[in-house]
């Protein structure tokens, strides 16, 4: 299993009632799966937690062998750099660095040499051969959300997370990302977990996933 | 509704501590710091005035003689003829613990119009005419005096510095044997005989005013003006930042105010009184700061004004309400000068323009370009003013359009340098740093150009007052020909000296002088003998051959540097002297330190040319020092009081000096104190801003420990990278400093040395302070929980 969470428990302070209230899911290698539910359900919380951007209260999370419980920080970080890739509703690149920078960043920072070739490769699949020295600004919002995808599919992650990665964008270009992004995670044969509301996009991945006031729903 | 959208407003600061801090802290730093410099000129400026007021007789016209003093028989015979004169003896006497100017009185016939205090009040007369005479002076002169063994009667209405007598007592202290001036009382009778008949020789001058003392002392307020101004101006920076950001993080805000029916005008109204509220508040703290900045640094300036220019200085402080309120009219002027183009924009935007979260950074990035413009307009405007030459306002309007260019132009060249290093940057991280750090540069523009100025004031100051240091110091080795310096008090005491000093196998310089006008300042002649002392040591700037061969035998005189420069005369010149004689100009000495005019001619012409001299100081040649002291106190009778050695007067010098440059160096170390809270305020508000770019590159994975870092390593490379430029730009500034202000303020001009140990710890110094202001932001980062930096995801949603 690629990854594994067992009963996940998270309250924030404050909060009367839990976020998670004992969520388990597991994810394969090459299988996608979307997380949906309400605004509040706790799915956006869970794919930090998963990513390793938040800690939770009880249960375990494994991802490619690695459990999270009782990891450093920095460890949690070198996992997110070498194994999995973040793609964001707001697309998040780093406004300062063009479209060539931004789609190699994530593997060079985890020491990874992209070979030009890779790298011209990932943006011809992404369409975005003739955007590599504009800025982030310069792009659309279906254009920057590629950049995104390419930045998190070049490492070769084992996982990809996407939170709402088409919430951002209109219908005919949410179908063009998000075909995108089943067609590139699964030639990287990467599990791929997608927060969404859209039932639509849901129904394209391997399994849906509903969560209700933090419960898996049944 | 104004209610409403005033909390609507001010509600944001509250969510934004730092911000606000920012924004009073810069307000009241740069109040402060203008409003202290004032208060010490105000209050050496009321020296001035009340000693112009004891001097002038309190605005009444004088009689006096151009060629010395005026005898007392030509005062009976005025007197006689009907002419309402009072006598005055004016004179100064040396004391170990400093110069106090007497002013002899005849307090029955001196106008009682409180000019001369309780002494020439009617009541005092015993005091001051009995058989022991009593000195009236005010508490801190008294202490000067409590050695002389003059009995004293403490009046604190006597001006600072000054001392009233009788005329023999005065006579006595001072050596005078005729009357300096006399006081022509208001009430004349309508018949006198005429002056051209009775005293042909005396002339009716025009009463002495505050200017006398205030055109020499100017130059000096003038710098410190011109400091207080640049703190000013390093303050507004961070006010104009904090304002600016403020405006832009308030769009949205604004844009619904807007959509709910506030009406710009009403909005722009609103932000003013916003404003106002924030600038009076501030400006009241910065009016406190500046009154205990001023009384710190009184002392000092007192001490400087007392050495250079023998003009005395209270050390307390008080202020007029005037002060106070010129404190807030400028704590509310800077404000609205750094508001001015945040409102406009408010004034001018539509009701639903769109809230672009990095408007104000790509507007910055646009102001950048228009900023290099303008720095080439002040650099032209620099030249402009070299090229125009003369005058002090020249000097400095090179000197401020040559800083600001520089200060513009900072941001331009950072990015420039910026972008050259990430061409060279291989990692992911590195490439990132500089990109990043690209992206910073607009929000840390006005902090790091408040930093640049503050350097470059520090390095441009630091290398003159260095450079003069050694300049003065040599100068002092070389001037300071006599081992031993005495005062006498009598002339029998100078006959007894010349006997004794000759016996014991020394020799004699007089130093004798008088004062007069030359070109029409105030001036003094000093006569010199022939002797080889001065032809080995005396530095001269220029000279005809054979110069001291010359001066010897009559045939010129020496000028300082400040006489040639200000009348442009150069050897061979001719100079017309008081007494209508003229003599050619043989040579130009270097005179540092001294403000007035200053001509050498021998002992003999000054002897036989001058009536009025002041023959009491004279110069010992020996190679026995401690024997000759003993001598002279035992067998000429002088007080070792009277004595002062070449190394004391050297550290006399040294020591006037040092407390000169201790005021530039306590406002030096505030310009880099506000540039360095300018960085701190600036990474601070920066902060807030800046997680959305930090979170995803966290979210990828860099820890925030190693985010922390970069932000440190960010903060020093650009204070760096700022030290760096400031060096060319300071060593600029003290070469218009030493070349130009300089010259123009004091009338002479001094090689420049360079001091690169200085520059090392300056450069430590400026990075101890940006890490000292990058290091809270850093830590904040290190600690923010991850819950902080999800919270941008979140947010976006």
């Amino acid at each position: 299993m690629l990854l594994a969470a067992d009963t996940i428990e998270k309250r924030f302070s404050g909060m009367e009632k839990p976020v998670l209230d004992g969520v388990s899911l597991g994810l394969k290698a090459g299988e996608t799966l979307a997380l949906t539910g309400e605004s509040g359900s706790g799915k956006s919380t869970l794919l930090h937690i998963i990513a390793g951007l938040e800690t939770f209260d009880a249960g375990q999370v494994t991802i490619a062998g690695q459990a999270l419980t009782g990891m450093a920080d920095a460890a949690r970080a070198e996992l997110r750099l070498t194994s999995i890739g973040m793609i964001f509703q707001q697309f998040n690149l780093i406004p300062s660095l063009n479209v060539a920078q931004n789609l190699t960043f994530q593997a060079r920072l985890a020491g990874q040499t992209v070979l030009p070739e890779a790298a011209e490769n990932m943006a011809t699949a992404l369409g975005l051969e003739d955007h590599l020295s504009k800025y982030p600004e310069e792009l659309s919002g279906g254009q920057q959300q590629r950049v995104a995808i390419g930045r998190a599919l070049l490492p070769k992650p084992k996982l990809v997370l996407a939170d709402e990665p088409t919430g951002n964008l209109d219908e005919a270009t949410t179908d063009a990302v998000f075909s995108l992004l089943l067609r590139e995670t699964a030639k990287a044969n990467a599990g791929l977990l997608i927060v969404t509301h859209s039932q639509k996009l849901a129904a394209q991945t391997d399994r849906t996933l509903h969560l209700s006031h933090g419960r898996v729903a049944v | 509704m104004t209610a409403a959208i005033l909390t609507a407003l001010l509600s944001y600061w509250k969510r934004r501590p730092a911000q606000f801090a920012a924004l009073v802290l810069g307000l009241a730093l740069a109040t402060a710091l203008w409003s202290g410099v004032q208060a010490i000129n105000a209050e050496a400026r009321k020296s001035y005035d009340a000693a112009a007021d004891v001097l002038g007789g309190g605005g009444l016209r004088n009689l006096v003689d151009p060629k010395g003093l005026i005898s007392q028989d030509t005062f009976v015979r005025l007197r006689r003829g009907g002419w309402q004169v009072s006598p005055v003896v004016d004179g100064w006497l040396t004391t170990a613990e400093g110069r106090v100017r007497i002013l002899g009185i005849d307090p029955f016939t001196a106008p009682r119009d409180g000019t001369f205090g309780a002494a020439a009040e009617t009541g005092n007369l015993a005091g001051l005419t009995g058989p022991d005479a009593q000195v009236f002076s005010n508490t801190q002169t008294a202490e000067r005096l409590a050695n002389t063994g003059v009995p004293l009667q403490i009046d604190d209405s006597v001006a600072p510095g000054m001392a009233i007598a009788d005329l023999r007592t005065a006579s006595r202290l001072t050596g005078k044997t005729g009357y300096d001036r006399l006081i022509l009382l208001p009430d004349q009778p309508l018949k006198q005989t005429p002056l051209a008949d009775l005293a042909p020789d005396l002339t009716i001058e025009a009463p002495a005013t505050a200017d006398d003392i205030g055109r020499l002392t100017d130059s000096f307020h003038l710098n410190l003006t011109a400091f207080g101004l640049l703190s000013f101006a390093v303050g507004l920076f961070i006010v104009h930042g904090a304002i600016g950001l403020a405006f832009e993080q308030r769009r949205p805000m604004f844009r619904t105010l807007r959509a709910l029916g506030v009406s710009s005008r009403t909005l722009v109204v609103i932000l003013m009184a916003e404003l106002l509220l924030f600038a009076l508040a501030a400006g009241a703290l910065g009016i406190l700061l500046g009154y205990l900045i001023a009384g710190a640094l009184l002392p000092g300036v007192a001490a400087t004004l007392r050495g250079i220019y023998g003009a005395t200085v209270e050390g307390g402080l008080t202020l007029s309400p005037v002060w106070w309120l010129s404190g807030l009219g400028i704590a509310v002027l800077g404000t609205a000068l750094a508001a001015l183009s945040s409102l406009y924009q408010v004034a001018r935007m539509p009701p639903l323009a769109p809230a672009k979260p990095r408007a104000w950074e790509r507007a910055s990035q646009g102001a950048i370009r228009w900023q290099t413009l303008a720095a080439c307009a002040c650099f032209t405007l620099s030249a402009l003013a070299y090229l125009a030459g003369g005058g002090l306002v020249a000097g400095f309007t090179l000197l401020g359009s040559f800083l600001l260019g520089a200060a513009l132009l900072l941001p331009g060249i950072l990015l420039g340098i910026i972008r050259f290093a990430s061409a060279g940057a291989r990692t992911a991280e590195t490439e990132w740093f500089w990109a990043d750090t690209r992206q910073q540069v607009p929000g840390l523009a006005l902090a790091l150009m408040a930093l640049l100025l503050a350097l470059s004031a520090n390095i441009g100051v630091g290398t003159m007052v260095s450079s003069f240091r050694d300049t003065f110091t040599g100068w002092l080795d070389q001037r300071l020909v006599s081992e031993l310096y005495v005062t006498v008090e009598t002339k029998d005491q100078a006959r007894a000296l010349e006997d004794f000093v000759t016996k014991a196998g020394g020799t004699v310089l007089p130093i004798w002088h008088t004062d007069g006008q030359i070109k029409g300042a105030p001036a003094e002649i000093y006569g010199v003998v022939d002797n080889a002392v001065y032809r080995d040591n005396w530095p001269l700037l220029a000279s005809l051959p054979d110069a001291w061969d010359r001066l010897a035998a009559n045939q010129g005189a020496l000028v300082n540097e400040q006489l040639a420069r200000r009348e442009d005369l150069t050897p061979g010149d001719m100079l017309a002297m008081p007494g209508g004689w003229e003599t050619p100009i043989v040579g130009v000495y270097s005179d540092y330190g001294n403000p007035l005019a200053q001509v050498v001619i021998p002992l003999a012409t000054l002897t036989q040319r001058f009536e009025a001299l002041d023959q009491s100081d004279f110069g010992i040649l020996t190679d026995d020092i401690p024997a000759m002291r003993r001598g002279l106190r035992d067998t000429v009778g002088l007080d070792e009081a009277r004595m002062i050695d070449q190394s004391a007067l050297k550290a006399f010098s040294l020591d006037i000096f040092e407390r000169t440059f201790a005021v530039t160096a306590a406002l030096n170390v505030l310009t880099l104190s506000v540039a360095g809270l300018a960085i701190l305020t600036s990474l601070l508000t920066l902060s807030a801003m800046r997680l959305p770019q930090l979170a995803p590159v966290w979210a990828i994975g860099m820890t925030r420990k190693r985010l922390a870092w970069l932000e440190l390593i960010r903060a020093l490379a650009l204070a760096a990278l700022t030290f760096v430029l400031a060096l060319p730009v300071g060593l600029m500034l003290a070469w218009i400093l030493l070349a130009v202000i300089n010259v123009e303020a004091f009338g002479w001009r001094l090689p420049m040395s360079l001091f690169p140990k200085d520059w090392v710890w300056l450069a430590l110094a400026s990075l101890g302070a940006a890490t000292l202001a990058a290091i809270w932001p850093a830590r904040q980062l290190a600690k923010r929980p991850p819950a902080d930096l999800i919270k941008v995801f979140s947010h976006e949603r």
